[in-house]
């Protein structure tokens, strides 16, 4: 007992902030070496370092090496870190929007509305007439898929909305309702797709930054730095919020107000995210448990944690889908539901042994 | 000064409070008190501007409508009957998240030192979910008093605002959490409590209000509220006050005199008698 009241009588209490700052530059470095790991790994016979040397000793780079290097792996880089960056942050800030460390983007139906979107545009795409298919050209499916997460977040925020004020209860039973319609509809859609569309359905719906380049990453970028900026000045809020809605306001937040910039911010950055890389799990739920576990659930601190973190499973899910199997590639998503699932199992064990894990 | 003038509550087309006036300066200890249901703690929310309201109420002469609620925030503290935290924060992490919503955010001294005043310092690693439901309430009074560390400050005073802060806890840190509250008032600041226990109410309240069916029944210092008349036409029964003889203080004992609650059980409702035997 008294080895007991000693360990707890410690002078001052343990600043999990200053493990968290620790955390900070560690994925700081650690994404650097990983981004670094991306643009060297690849199918093609290309050395970052001979390209790199070359540079440096001011000798021509071949057209290749360029092709390979600027137009292939750079702008796959790019990508995974803002979509894996947007993947976690969007799951961290839903989990304290909701309460609930096991809720996530998908579960209020933005994901299910992204994949209508993007499904929609696979079926029904050839049936648009020519100069519009044309004039769309590659924009078709993530903007399909855009579209179809922003009108599913509308629909949701006004079904669950009522006289300015959001019930999350309600906002996640119809999240659920919504994702079920969505389901179903897209559902009908594959079953009247013929067998190349099955093809490109199969692999939109497993999730890729295979298709990664700079037109695309042009379209998805700007929205998912705008809402990982928004994100990071929500963190005090969703301290807040943790205590309930009653305790939120009592300690100055303007709940309603972040309430509406949470929900805005997590549909710009799930939508602009499944967008471009299609349905990737796991990121949004995995990340911010990682981090809770080890920084504890401040989220001044988790969510650029938590971006950071992101955006290293990507990459390290995305040098493993390409490598495996090489020059073939596996689907990003088969990696992180490996990867993931049992973390996520895992936690669901823990959280039996430990209250609010 | 906490003012209200004239409110009215309703929720669900029910209403719950209506054209209560209501007033407590700073330096007192006042109290809410009323049988179930009478109101009390809607009062509370609706000075704290948690539920909508018909009516003013004005905090340190500033219309609490027009405030912003982090402006509210550093004039006022909540402490809420119980708080379900989602995320497995440490004690001295939620007592920071109290201190940080106040105008000494940067004082992390303040923590250890919030926590020392409800007796639970030696805590500040533990998680909140390993507490017990009354150490767990005292580490929220702990954030609340962080949020509002002084109770005056340049003239204005702040302002605790606490629901039944003493529900779940065992006598003696009943006692404690009054003594803080009441000192806390004698240092300047603003105390209003809604309360359940009538007799620490008669110990440390300076007013007291006392609500019934949504109206205000009486109000004034425990001495003039507290009288057997109008205790038992609040609590529909009967009540008896009684003084301490050397501290002149008031305290009450239910009355025994009155009839015994009765159950109508199927053999006795065959006899036909009330007695429940």
């Amino acid at each position: 007992m008294a080895t007991l009241n000693k360990v707890f009588d410690r002078a001052a209490p343990v600043d999990r902030r200053n493990v968290a700052r620790c955390a900070h530059w560690f994925l700081g470095m650690l994404l650097a070496v990983v981004s670094t790991a991306s643009l060297a790994i690849g199918p093609a016979d290309v050395s970052l370092w001979s390209v790199l040397g070359k540079l440096n000793a001011g000798l021509p780079i071949s057209n290749l090496e360029k092709i390979v290097l600027l137009d292939i792996r750079l702008p796959r880089l790019c990508m995974g870190i803002c979509v894996g960056a947007a993947l976690a942050l969007s799951g961290a800030v839903m989990q304290g929007l909701f309460r609930n460390p096991l809720a996530d983007p998908g579960l209020v139906g933005v994901g299910a509305g992204a994949g209508l979107g993007a499904i929609s545009a696979i079926v029904l795409g050839g049936a648009l007439p020519v100069p519009l298919l044309e004039f769309l050209g590659i924009y078709a499916v993530p903007g399909a898929a855009f579209m179809g997460g922003w009108i599913s977040t509308l629909l949701l925020y006004k079904v669950a909305t009522r006289r300015g004020h959001t019930s999350v209860a309600t906002m996640l039973l119809a999240g659920i309702a919504l994702g079920a319609l969505a389901g179903a509809v897209s559902g009908i859609l594959i079953y009247m797709a013929d067998d190349r569309q099955l093809r490109d359905l199969t692999f939109w719906g497993l999730g890729s930054l295979a298709g990664a380049s700079w037109a695309k990453l042009i379209s998805a970028a700007p929205l998912i730095l705008i809402s990982l900026v928004v994100a990071f000045r929500l963190g005090a809020g969703l301290n807040g919020l943790a205590f309930g809605e009653a305790t939120a306001l009592h300690i100055g937040i303007s709940v309603q107000r972040l309430k509406n910039i949470s929900i805005l911010t997590v549909a710009a950055a799930t939508g602009a995210a499944v967008a471009v890389s299609g349905g990737i799990g796991f990121i949004g739920i995995v990340v911010p448990h990682l981090l809770r576990l080890s920084i504890g659930p401040n989220h001044e601190t988790l969510l650029p944690n938590a971006a950071l973190l992101g955006a290293i499973l990507l990459l390290m899910a995305d040098i493993i889908s390409r490598s495996v199997i090489a020059p073939a590639e596996l689907p990003i998503g088969i990696i992180t539901a490996v990867l993931g699932a049992p973390v996520f199992l895992w936690i669901l064990l823990r959280r039996n042994a430990m209250v609010g894990f | 000064m906490l003012v209200a003038r004239n409110i009215s509550v309703s929720l669900n087309q029910k209403t719950i409070i209506k054209h209560v006036n209501f007033s407590a300066d700073s330096g007192c200890f006042t109290a809410i008190v009323g049988p179930n249901g009478s109101g009390k703690t809607t009062l509370l929310r609706s000075l704290t501007g948690e539920v909508a309201y018909d009516g003013n109420i004005w905090l340190n002469h500033q219309n609490i409508a027009d405030l912003k609620p982090w402006k509210m925030a550093e004039m006022r503290a909540v402490l809420p009957q119980s708080v379900n935290l989602s995320f497995p924060f440490t004690v001295s992490e939620i007592v920071r998240i109290g201190l940080q919503a106040g105008r000494f955010g940067a004082q992390s001294d303040l923590v250890l030192q919030a926590l020392a005043k409800v007796g639970l310092a030696h805590y500040a690693d533990r998680f909140f979910h390993d507490l017990s439901g009354g150490e767990q309430q005292r580490v929220n009074l702990a954030r609340v008093i962080a949020q509002v560390w002084f109770p005056i400050e340049h003239g204005v005073p702040r302002w605790l605002l606490l629901d039944e802060p003493v529900a779940s806890l065992d006598i003696g840190y009943q006692l404690e959490v009054m003594r803080l509250a009441k000192a806390y008032a004698s240092a300047g600041g603003g105390v209003v409590a809604v309360m359940h226990d009538l007799n620490l109410t008669a110990m440390y309240a300076d007013f007291m209000t006392l609500l019934c069916g949504g109206q205000i029944l009486a109000c004034g210092t425990p001495a003039e509220v507290m009288t057997d008349k109008i205790l038992s036409e609040a609590y529909e029964c009967d009540l008896r006050v009684n003084t301490i003889p050397e501290a002149q203080k008031t305290y009450l004992l239910p009355d025994r005199r009155n009839v015994e609650p009765s159950f109508v059980t199927e053999k006795t409702k065959i006899a036909g008698t009330e007695t429940w035997s």
